[in-house]
């Protein structure tokens, strides 16, 4: 991987200062920071290009149609997709979900009865729309255990899997208590007791590690931009394009369809057939951009990097005795993703989010981190969670785990 | 809700200022109400200012920090019985001023921050007067000595109970002697609500004046030892001054009979009055042709000033 020193100056927020300190950020998990390459693609279709796409013949029109065109390319080598026909641009993973349940829905794919099994430890992006479905047509909602590690329970799996089962909707990595599940085994497991859809969130796994989606094997992949060093306001859907030719659309209007007459319409071809109206074009565009910058250090470099800054911070936080850390052990480290899920005994963990930010400027997240039936499980307070990526530096948790040392001193 | 009630207020004065405060009054504002009507506050305002100030104390001494964070809200309670106590006296010094003159009450002659008469006039403090802010002033109807027609016009706004005023004394006495055929001098009342019995004193010259000793009254006045700050001796200067006029000459019945009839007493409050509202800020304050020289210090800050009238054509 690039130095890291050099890496870092692709990030202006990492240079920002407030009250003279810069800062440390810590909260990857809930958006990562964006590196000058990704601002420079956003910037430079307004400045350049700016104009829509598939609507115009023009040089400008076309320009920017091609370049949204290869965003979708890109996304899908990233992930090993087939082609960019299965690469639906959304808002975030959150659409990506919804879209995928309203379609199906439309699609009348589900009755009363139908079994969806999520895991227990599910972002809310994966586990409220199936509520929905719970509420409006009586499909039953069922949950995964989790083991003594807080890794995914498989024998659990098995056993709650069977022949009403419609939809298996399982994390990749927890955003939460970080633990890296295990998608080809439960996909083996799926494929083998039932019929059901596979879905995947891969929010926290495609910006962090390399993820393959024919290697998976699962039927939806779901990921945020913002998360993997892209824009806000653009998400990914991957779904087979056996399946996503069959289903119905999530929403309607222009750019969706072929051919329009005043009583009927001819849906478009994938991806588009998905993608109704004016799109996010300039998000699209830098998506691609940032797909680029981390095909270029390499997700198995991230990965690797991860690893020590992970194993470096759970090393230094176990040094305090007032902090209780949610997660599988150091034992099983590569089943771990970068987060650092924790409690304390003397403070609220807004209190030590609060205090950390206030003391030197160290950005983490405190409350249920959009998974409150699970968190609230561990603590009905809630928790705070510290969050790594490829530009945090064993420097910062230094400075993170002397912060917190400092303020459990003062305050308790 | 307790320490959102006092964040409401602190913000909120320090929003009309900066507006990177005026977020933190509307928070303040909102915890408040909802605390008011028994809901809870969503925003957890008061738990993030606890933190953000202990954090911020702690950095200069951690035990402070930890003190501040530990009894926030007995800081807060206290701060609150505070700010509701300051109210308190502030709307009883403001009533007491609109009713009678003085913050303190009607018999004080206490510094009132308020008073517009006061020397130590709380904007005085802030926003130092200067000579040339002040207005002139009549000269009609008032003791005065030397030609009428002398080419130097000199007015003396003063207190006889002001220690200042009794400094200048021997100075006036030198300029007119030096001066003399040359100055039209005149004496013109600014009794201080601050000096005690300088009302009193000020009618008292007038009628003396009715004996035609006013000069003669000043003098020994001035001479006479000047008790007026001294809060321990009730009526002192009352005392002082009728000691230093007994060997005036004056008729003692009438004298008394015009002090307690108190018929100079619109006259002294109407000179009072066109002094206040002309600017005057200060006893003694002396016109030289218009011009304004207050508290000088020594004879040289005359002669500057008269000389260079007199070199006029």
């Amino acid at each position: 991987m690039k130095n890291i020193n050099e890496l870092r100056k692709d990030f202006p927020a990492l240079f920002m200062k407030f009250n003279g300190k810069h800062v440390i950020y810590l909260d990857n998990a809930a958006t990562s920071l964006k590196p000058l390459q990704v601002i420079e693609a956003e910037k430079n279709y307004y400045e350049q290009c700016c104009a829509n796409i598939h609507r115009g013949m023009h040089k400008m029109s076309e320009h920017a149609s091609r370049l949204y065109e290869e965003a979708h390319k890109k996304t899908a080598k990233f992930i090993n997709a087939k082609s960019e026909q299965e690469i639906i641009f959304t808002r975030n993973a959150t659409e990506s979900f919804n879209l995928l349940m309203y379609s199906l829905w439309a699609g009348e794919y589900f009755k009363k009865g139908d079994k969806i099994l999520v895991s227990k430890m599910e972002h809310h992006a994966n586990l409220v729309p199936w509520q929905f479905l719970e509420k409006k047509i009586g499909i039953e909602l069922e949950f995964v255990e989790l083991n003594e590690n807080f890794l995914l329970d498989f024998d659990d799996l098995k056993e709650k899997i069977n022949e009403k089962t419609k939809v298996v909707s399982l994390t990749h990595s927890s955003n939460t208590v970080s633990g890296i599940v295990d998608i080809k085994k439960a996909g083996k497991i799926i494929r083998q007791e039932s019929d059901a859809l596979f879905t995947v969130d891969a929010a926290q796994s495609v910006p962090h590690m390399p993820v393959n989606v024919k290697e998976l094997d699962c039927d939806f992949l779901c990921f945020s931009g913002h998360k993997m060093c892209g824009p806000t306001g653009i998400g990914v859907l991957f779904g087979k394009k056996n399946l996503l030719e069959k289903m119905n659309p999530f929403m309607y209007g222009g750019d969706m369809v072929k051919e329009v007459k005043f009583h009927e319409s001819i849906w478009n071809n994938l991806p588009y057939k998905f993608e109704a109206g004016t799109p996010a074009i300039a998000q699209g565009i830098a998506l691609g951009a940032a797909v680029d910058y981390l095909q270029k250090i390499g997700m198995q470099n991230i990965r690797k990097h991860e690893l020590e800054l992970i194993s470096y911070g759970l090393e230094r936080i176990s040094e305090l005795e007032e902090i209780t850390v949610f997660g599988p052990s150091l034992k099983h480290l590569n089943e771990r993703n970068g987060i650092i899920l924790f409690e304390s005994n003397k403070l609220h963990c807004h209190e030590i989010a609060l205090a950390l930010d206030e003391h030197s400027n160290i950005a983490v997240r405190s409350g249920m981190h959009c998974a409150q039936p699970f968190v609230s499980s561990l603590n009905k307070e809630g928790l705070a969670r510290a969050s790594f990526y490829l530009y945090n530096t064993k420097e910062e948790i230094d400075g993170f785990i002397k912060a917190l040392k400092e303020i459990m001193k003062n305050f308790s | 809700m307790v320490f959102c009630i006092i964040a409401f207020v602190v913000f909120g004065v320090l929003g009309i200022f900066s507006a990177k405060y005026r977020d933190y009054a509307k928070e303040a504002f909102h915890c408040f109400t909802q605390t008011a009507f028994l809901k809870p506050c969503t925003t957890g305002f008061d738990k993030k200012m606890q933190v953000r100030i202990s954090t911020k104390l702690s950095k200069i001494n951690p035990l402070i920090g930890k003190f501040v964070f530990k009894q926030f809200q007995l800081i807060s309670v206290l701060f609150i019985l505070l700010m509701f106590g300051s109210f308190f006296f502030s709307a009883w010094g403001a009533y007491n001023f609109f009713a009678f003159g003085n913050c303190n009450g009607p018999q004080s002659n206490e510094f009132c921050a308020l008073n517009p008469e006061s020397y130590n006039n709380f904007w005085n403090i802030l926003f130092p007067p200067n000579p040339s802010q002040v207005r002139p002033v009549s000269s009609e109807g008032l003791p005065s000595i030397g030609p009428e027609n002398a080419p130097i016009q000199m007015i003396e706004v003063g207190c006889f109970t002001c220690p200042f005023t009794k400094a200048t004394e021997s100075t006036i006495e030198k300029i007119l002697q030096e001066y003399e055929g040359k100055i039209h001098f005149t004496f013109k009342y600014f009794p201080l609500k601050s000096h005690e019995y300088s009302f009193e004193a000020a009618e008292a010259a007038e009628c003396a004046r009715d004996q035609n000793k006013f000069w003669e009254f000043k003098k020994a006045v001035f001479l006479a030892p000047n008790t007026c700050t001294d809060p321990n001796q009730p009526n002192h200067n009352a005392v002082n001054l009728t000691e230093a006029i007994k060997n005036l000459g004056l008729n003692e019945s009438e004298f008394n009979s015009c002090l307690a009839s108190g018929k100079h007493k619109e006259f002294i409050l109407q000179e009072e009055k066109e002094s206040i509202e002309a600017g005057v800020y200060g006893t003694p304050t002396f016109y030289i042709n218009g011009k304004v020289l207050v508290a000088p210090k020594s004879v040289s800050e005359f002669r500057e000033i008269i000389d260079k009238e007199l070199s006029k054509p």
